[in-house]
């Protein structure tokens, strides 16, 4: 941000080299960890992704662009992308709706209801991811206990289609990725300085006003942060979508799973994840462009 | 009538009283501060007079209308918070449109009314940048201006300069005592610098205990303490202990240090008896001769220090310590040794005397 102040003063220029060799030492075994378990076999499975596939060994000789052709021309393979990102989407949007109200109450609260209320928000997380599912497969199936409750009450005359479906691993997702929306939005909302909003309400706006003029826009970098965590995880899920959607419901990282574990065809599982990965990025790319757009302030925050 | 009516203010936090049954007149245009040590409910008040705290009981009123009851958006005041407060997402110009645009002024007249703010505290080149790329001072100066561009009907001041360092906060003060007068507006400055105070007020409140000690204008607040408490928290003070015996209503002595005094005034009834005064450092005199035309006491000299434009004597006198202050050749002798024996005099109309508490 002061780039002129940094220059001008060549002294602590210098400490801050050293600093940095500090800050790097520290991150050695992080990084290591990282290029090893994470870059490499990434980098591996990208060349692989370029390399016909070889029924006998799996990866084939020669390099070929084929496999991502294969999911780029296929109306199946496209579909299942869309698939993802919706559900992704969807995911997210309905996890900010719900999320951000609660991170809004949370900030409000200290002391003990805020320790009760943050393992309450932190709960999901603390059970194991298969058997949440298979708990929300109670609740959705068509003798479940919702469709049960609602064909008791009279209020529905055959059972909603729930469980396999994508409204149902939309709701699983959104019960496990919330808290990760509802802490990204707290963090944010807690930096806020409350004289800020003393000044916003001593300048003549109201409740209302002063939350869509000064707390909403200063809390974007905490929606940003909530948002590209929940879509990340959501499009890359793998359990969720497949005991909450079943066979109908086919998202990307299964097509991975089933190419690289049942059919043993790496390439073309390495494009598929890649495509997964690219789609992603570029999603987050145009989110974060669009927030950096709608408030200038942000970027400076 | 007075403009702004602080009556029979209390608040209440838990078990403590905050504010204790507080009140005050303040003219229209007229500047006044809220001065005392932290904790005697200045800022309690000032917020609830910005609306940001509710009175447990009380009235607030501007121009006899009472306003207690409103929410801090419609009141109209302006407030200058300790940490200014700007939003850091809207640059200098936006943060000054703010108000304006809330009460729906048309955009050419916000432009022009916006201009003219940030032209008053000459910030027009920075009217595009944000919060985060201007210095204490300019922040300072884009707070002003954001609350003074709504034409509020009072300017509230929470410990404006307090962040501030040293010079800045000189100069910022002069600077907000000249804007105050040209914008006429009436003006709460809360502060705990005394220098601050005595320095921009028309007015100063002083502050103890959630009640007000003490309202008049700065020179008053030095020279004529009501209370031992506003006498000790402004400047420096000497206390001497002493009796006041009153042989008739109208004839009352002041017996201090075995010198007796008439008093210029008879004191009040409740006065009589053992009392403690005060005389301001910089009114001890000091003398080698016992001097007959004042009341002295004998002393020793038990420090020196030289403050550059001032000395600084500290005098031991029986069982206490009395300071005496005074500029080069001080009381015409010069050279004082430590251990000296000398005496310590004053002018008679020097004796504070504080109308309760004494």
């Amino acid at each position: 941000m002061q780039p002129a102040i940094a220059e001008s003063t060549p002294l602590p220029n210098r400490k801050k080299t050293r600093r940095n060799w500090d800050v790097w030492l520290l991150l050695l075994p992080c990084l290591l960890i990282f290029i090893a378990s994470f870059l490499i076999p990434l980098l591996y499975l990208f060349i692989g992704s370029f390399h016909p596939f070889d029924s006998t060994s799996g990866m084939g000789e020669g390099w070929t662009l084929e496999n991502y052709g294969k999911f780029l021309f296929d109306p199946f393979y496209l579909g299942v992308l869309w698939n993802t990102i919706r559900i992704g989407l969807v995911t997210t949007i309905a996890a900010l709706v719900t999320g951000y109200p609660d991170a809004y109450h949370l900030v409000q609260t200290s002391g003990r209801t805020r320790n009760l209320l943050t393992l309450l928000l932190l709960s999901p997380l603390l059970i194991s991811m298969v058997i949440r599912c298979y708990g929300w497969v109670i609740l959705l199936a068509n003798n479940g206990v919702i469709n049960n409750a609602l064909l008791s009450l009279g209020w529905i005359e055959k059972p909603l289609k729930l469980l396999y479906s994508e409204l149902g691993v939309e709701i699983g997702m959104v019960h496990v990725l919330f808290p990760y929306m509802v802490l990204g939005i707290v963090g944010s909302l807690e930096r806020i300085d409350p004289s800020v909003l003393r000044a916003s309400q001593n300048l003549g706006a109201g409740p209302v006003r002063t939350f869509f003029s000064v707390t909403l826009p200063l809390s974007l970098p905490g929606v940003f942060a909530g948002s590209v965590m929940v879509f990340s995880l959501a499009s890359s899920s793998f359990v969720t979508p497949a005991i909450l959607g079943g066979p109908q419901v086919k998202v990307m990282s299964y097509l991975t799973y089933e190419q690289v574990v049942v059919l043993l065809n790496w390439p073309y599982g390495g494009a598929i994840g890649f495509v997964l990965i690219l789609m992603t990025t570029l999603i987050l790319l145009i989110y974060s462009r669009l927030l950096n757009q709608s408030k200038t302030g942000v970027a400076i925050q | 009538m007075s403009y702004l009516r602080l009556h029979n203010i209390v608040k209440t936090f838990g078990q403590s009283k905050i504010v204790k049954h507080l009140s005050l007149d303040i003219e229209k245009g007229e500047f006044i501060s809220f001065l005392g040590p932290s904790g005697c409910g200045k800022t309690t008040t000032l917020n609830m007079i910005a609306g940001f705290l509710a009175l447990d009981e009380g009235a607030i009123e501007v121009e006899g209308k009472p306003v207690h009851n409103l929410p801090p958006h419609k009141r109209s005041m302006g407030m200058v918070f300790q940490n200014y407060a700007l939003f850091p997402h809207m640059t200098v110009y936006d943060n000054v449109a703010y108000g304006l645009k809330l009460r729906k002024v048309p955009r050419d007249q916000i432009r022009q009314r916006v201009q003219s703010a940030l032209e008053m505290t000459r910030l027009e080149a920075l009217r595009d940048r944000f919060p985060k790329q201007l210095s204490g001072g300019q922040q300072q100066r884009v707070a002003i201006s954001r609350a003074l561009v709504i034409e509020p009907t009072v300017l509230l001041l929470d410990e404006p300069l307090s962040n501030l360092d040293a010079r800045l906060r000189q100069e910022m003060r002069e600077e907000i005592s000249l804007i105050q007068k040209q914008v006429g507006i009436t003006t709460i400055f809360v502060t705990h610098d005394q220098e601050e105070a005595l320095s921009i007020s028309d007015r100063i409140a002083v502050m103890n205990e959630g009640r007000i000690e003490q309202v008049d204008t700065p020179e008053k607040i030095y020279n004529q303490p009501k209370t031992s408490f506003v006498a000790s928290f402004i400047g420096e003070v000497n206390r001497l202990s002493g009796e006041i015996v009153c042989t008739t209503e109208q004839e009352c002595t002041v017996h201090v240090y075995g010198n007796t005094l008439q008093l210029p005034l008879p004191p009040d009834p409740a006065g009589k008896g053992p009392a403690t005064f005060y005389i301001r450092p910089e009114r001890m005199r000091i003398s080698r001769v016992k001097p007959d035309a004042y009341p002295a006491v004998a002393a020793t000299l038990a420090r020196k220090v030289f403050l550059g434009a001032k000395t600084r004597y500290v005098l031991q006198v029986r069982d206490q310590q009395i300071v005496a202050e005074a500029s080069d050749s001080p009381f015409g002798i010069s050279d004082l040794l430590i251990d000296e024996q000398v005496y310590v005099y004053w002018e008679p109309k020097d004796l504070l005397l504080t109308g309760s508490g004494v």
